[in-house]
């Protein structure tokens, strides 16, 4: 059955009211190649959380070494991810050519 | 009458310009966004003097063209707010694109046009292009040919527009110059009155309510567009309901009755003239004459326009013989907008099929006489007696040059 | 617990405000794979907690792929209206606020942003943008400049570089692209003598985040020129936008400067100047000048030139 609405389900005015309702919209199958996160070369300076245009780079909350709470890298969010692969690109561990903080891979079809 | 619960209010001498800033001081909008054009300034002046003396908590936006003045209007009513424009021709002209943005957004913006013909050649006299041509932007329209009409119409805009079952934009249209400029008594109401009356304005999804953030404007692809506009559809009808329910609240405030078009000696009458706005006047009292001498001749002006009462007007123009309608604006290789509404109401809703004439008149601000309206009564009366229209059909009233 | 075997890098104070804000813009948007625009819409709320954030948008890219109903991006009230007018439609938004408060039925704080980019800016909203600034009305307008109508397929924009192929300034026998050099709309800007202008680049989101603090906390109206790569509308790869902007600052395409009431201030000198060869090579836009030399020089001279306005400007107003 559709989950489209009749005219007269519809706010008037083409308002929509739930805000940040895109987040329901999938743009991972845009993707075809995919960053992942080696966390052991990570150094959660969050280059790839503030260069992601998707907010697709999920953070959380831990301790540093000094006992205060601070931002981790977590994970990508491949729902949203379109593979663009800027945080790849900008990443700062990357850029250094040692080690890879971020590797970049085909996608699976 | 007795049993009417306002104020008391004041006889006074005013322009209907004049009129419309009045109504506008008395209803108070939070925001007011205008731009000058000529015949509409003195309804912006009149008001801005309102603002300067503290007579309104009205935020004046002096924007530097129309097109901005109704973008900060459909801004300040998404933010919550009742707001107000004025402006002719030109000015609404260049609005167009936001005319429809206003509608289709749902924005009860209210808007006092002062009707002014469109440019080419320029000219800054009174007729119906600009409104006329808006007609479908989405706009509720009322017609008003007096000061007066002018003022209680905009008195009751905003409780038209801004009904749940509305939301819509509004326009009230009266005749550049003709009314605009002329000085009428009329009655003007008390302010707590007026204020009463169109009561406090209910945001709807206020955009400044951060606790509940909306998205106003997305785009609709299609799937969804027809629905919207099928749902704005649903609005303009519900408008013909709410637009009597008002006027009949008004007549039950301040004691002066209007309904979806008035009927002036129309019940036993052969010939029927269709007019809108400052004409209808002149028609009346051409009318009064032929009556005393036993001519049947009746008038139906028009109010609302948009939505348009196609079924009350068939019925009403069921006893015609002959209609004869005056359009104040030329649908250039079609009949006039106002001939082709009237020829659809009366095909499906009148129970007789009286002959239809349209004429044009009165663009760029010619004078249509006395002498003229009798004219076209006995233009109206030959083709009754032939039984046909002929090559009467589409005239062009007192303009130089051969009928041809 | 996460185990961290490299040392933990030093967040600066401004991502450290930036990362325990809540954001504004939601993933789920339909702009190109790389897009740069959600790097600033994301940080709308995460300048500052002091007030909230009410924003407007011309039509544009940034719209259509924001708010494609049902779905909206925007986590923040939001509205659109058309392309020309967003300044003009926020002036409406922001009047009522004003309005609404004196009037005692409004009491939180706002702020309102105007976002478009360079056609709805530069372009079709100028008139807006500026009967807008010159009202005094309390909006940030944040122009990002990706130099051509890109939403409608790359057409030339007057914030179109010298040279630059688009769909509306090709390449051909008798063409090497968009002639005659850009509008400079920072500068018209600054002659409405606004409190606060700048312009910024989304490679440096630091600089972008004091910037856009700055011009929202500012009482009244201020501007922000944002250079913001557009992927296939300069033809770079999807990972490009970033360091693309970067190089465009570099060489000095696009100096980053701030002008506080009146006084100019050069955020950012290259180390060592770069010709704009290196930037302008790197785009697809740009490519066939490789056999226009003279093109070359003169997109470099203008750079030269401006550049040498900046500095003057900041030694005069020192």
């Amino acid at each position: 059955m559709s989950t489209l609405k009749t005219w007269q389900e519809l706010p008037h005015g083409g308002v929509i009211l739930e805000a940040g309702s895109a987040a329901k919209y999938e743009t991972g199958s845009w993707r075809t190649w995919k960053p992942i996160t080696h966390r052991e070369h990570c150094i959660h300076c969050l280059a790839c959380w503030e260069y992601c245009p998707e907010d697709a780079i999920v953070l959380e909350d831990g301790q540093d070494p000094s006992g205060g709470t601070r931002k981790f890298v977590k994970e990508v969010n491949y729902f949203h991810c379109k593979g663009c692969g800027l945080c790849v690109r900008e990443c700062p561990v990357n850029k250094e050519g040692k080690v890879q903080a971020l590797g970049f891979v085909r996608d699976e079809v | 009458m007795s049993n009417l619960t306002a104020g008391k209010p004041k006889i006074v001498p005013i322009t209907g310009a004049g009129a419309c800033a009045q109504a506008m001081r008395q209803i108070n909008p939070d925001v007011v966004a205008a731009f000058p054009i000529t015949p509409s300034t003195q309804i912006v002046e009149d008001f801005s003097a309102f603002v300067a003396n503290g007579q309104v908590d009205t935020e004046f936006v002096t924007v530097e063209s129309e097109h901005s003045a109704m973008s900060a209007c459909i801004g300040a009513s998404a933010a919550g707010g009742r707001v107000m424009t004025a402006t002719s021709s030109a000015g609404m002209a260049y609005m167009w694109e936001l005319l429809y943005v206003a509608a289709s957004m749902r924005q009860p913006v209210l808007m006092s046009l002062v009707n002014r013909a469109l440019t080419g050649p320029i000219n800054i006299h009174c007729d119906h292009s600009d409104s006329m041509g808006a007609r479908d932007a989405g706009w509720i329209q009322l017609y008003s040919e007096t000061n007066q009409e002018a003022y209680d119409n905009l008195v009751m805009a905003a409780r038209i527009a801004e009904h749940p079952d509305v939301r819509l934009p509004l326009m009230v249209c009266q005749d550049g110059f003709i009314i605009s400029h002329s000085i009428q008594t009329m009655q003007l109401e008390d302010d707590k009155a007026v204020k009463a009356f169109v009561g406090p304005h209910l945001p709807y999804h206020s955009i400044l309510d951060t606790a509940k953030p909306v998205t106003w404007g997305a785009l609709d692809l299609q799937d969804y567009y027809i629905e919207h506009k099928r749902g704005q559809e649903q609005g303009m009808r519900n408008a013909l309901r709410v637009i009597q329910e008002v006027s009949d609240d008004f007549a039950k405030t301040f004691g002066r009755q209007y309904n979806l078009f008035e009927d002036y000696r129309l019940d036993d009458a052969e010939i029927v003239l269709v007019a809108i706005n400052s004409v209808a006047g002149e028609i009346k009292e051409v009318i009064d004459e032929l009556r005393t001498k036993g001519e049947k001749v009746g008038l139906l002006k028009i109010r609302s326009f948009r939505p348009f009462p196609y079924e009350q007007i068939g019925q009403a123009l069921s006893n015609a013989k002959i209609i004869t309608v005056l359009d104040r604006s030329a649908s250039f290789g079609a009949h006039g907008p106002l001939f082709t509404e009237i020829s659809t109401a009366v095909y499906n809703y009148a129970s007789n099929r009286p002959l239809l004439m349209g004429h044009t008149f009165g663009l760029g601000g010619r004078e249509l006489t006395l002498r003229h309206i009798e004219h076209v009564i006995s233009e109206s009366r030959i083709c009754l007696d032939k039984g046909e229209v002929g090559n009467r059909q589409g005239m062009w009233l007192n303009v130089r040059g051969d009928k041809s | 617990m996460i185990e961290t075997t490299p040392a933990l890098a030093e967040l600066s104070p401004e991502t450290k405000l930036m990362c325990e804000r809540p954001g504004t813009f939601s993933g789920g948007h339909r702009m190109c794979a790389g897009c740069p625009t959600g790097l600033f819409t994301k940080m709308l709320t995460r300048v500052s907690d002091e007030y909230e954030i009410v924003a407007g948008n011309a039509t544009g890219c940034l719209e259509v792929a924001s708010s494609i109903f049902p779905y909206s991006s925007w986590q923040i009230p939001w509205i659109h209206t058309a392309f020309e007018n967003a300044s003009a439609m926020m002036s409406g938004v922001e009047a009522c606020y004003r309005s609404l408060v004196r009037q005692g039925k409004m009491r939180k704080k706002l702020k309102f942003v105007v976002m478009g980019g360079d056609g709805g800016t530069y372009d079709i909203g100028l008139q807006s943008l500026s009967g807008a600034m010159e009202r005094g009305h309390d909006l940030t307008y944040i122009c990002y400049d990706n130099g051509a109508y890109m939403n409608t397929g790359v057409q030339r924009s007057s914030a179109t570089p010298l040279g630059a192929a688009t769909t509306t300034t090709p390449v051909g026998s008798e063409s090497s692209g968009r002639k005659g050099n850009r509008k400079d709309l920072t500068k018209i800007m600054l002659a409405h003598n606004l409190g606060y202008v700048a312009q910024a680049s989304i490679h440096d989101i630091h600089d972008l985040f004091r910037k856009m603090k700055k011009a929202i906390d500012h009482d009244g109206p201020s501007f922000i020129n944002l250079l913001s790569p557009c992927i296939p509308g300069w033809k770079i790869d999807a990972d490009m936008a970033v360091e693309s902007a970067r190089e465009g600052v570099e060489c000095n395409f696009w100096p980053l400067f701030e002008v506080e009431n009146g006084k100019f201030t050069i955020n950012y000198r290259p180390t060592a100047k770069k010709p704009v060869t290196d930037w302008v090579f790197s785009q697809g836009r740009f490519k066939h000048l490789k056999k226009h030399p003279e093109v070359i020089a003169a997109f470099q001279a203008e750079v030269d030139k401006q550049w040498a306005w900046l500095e003057m400007e900041e030694a005069r107003t020192k």
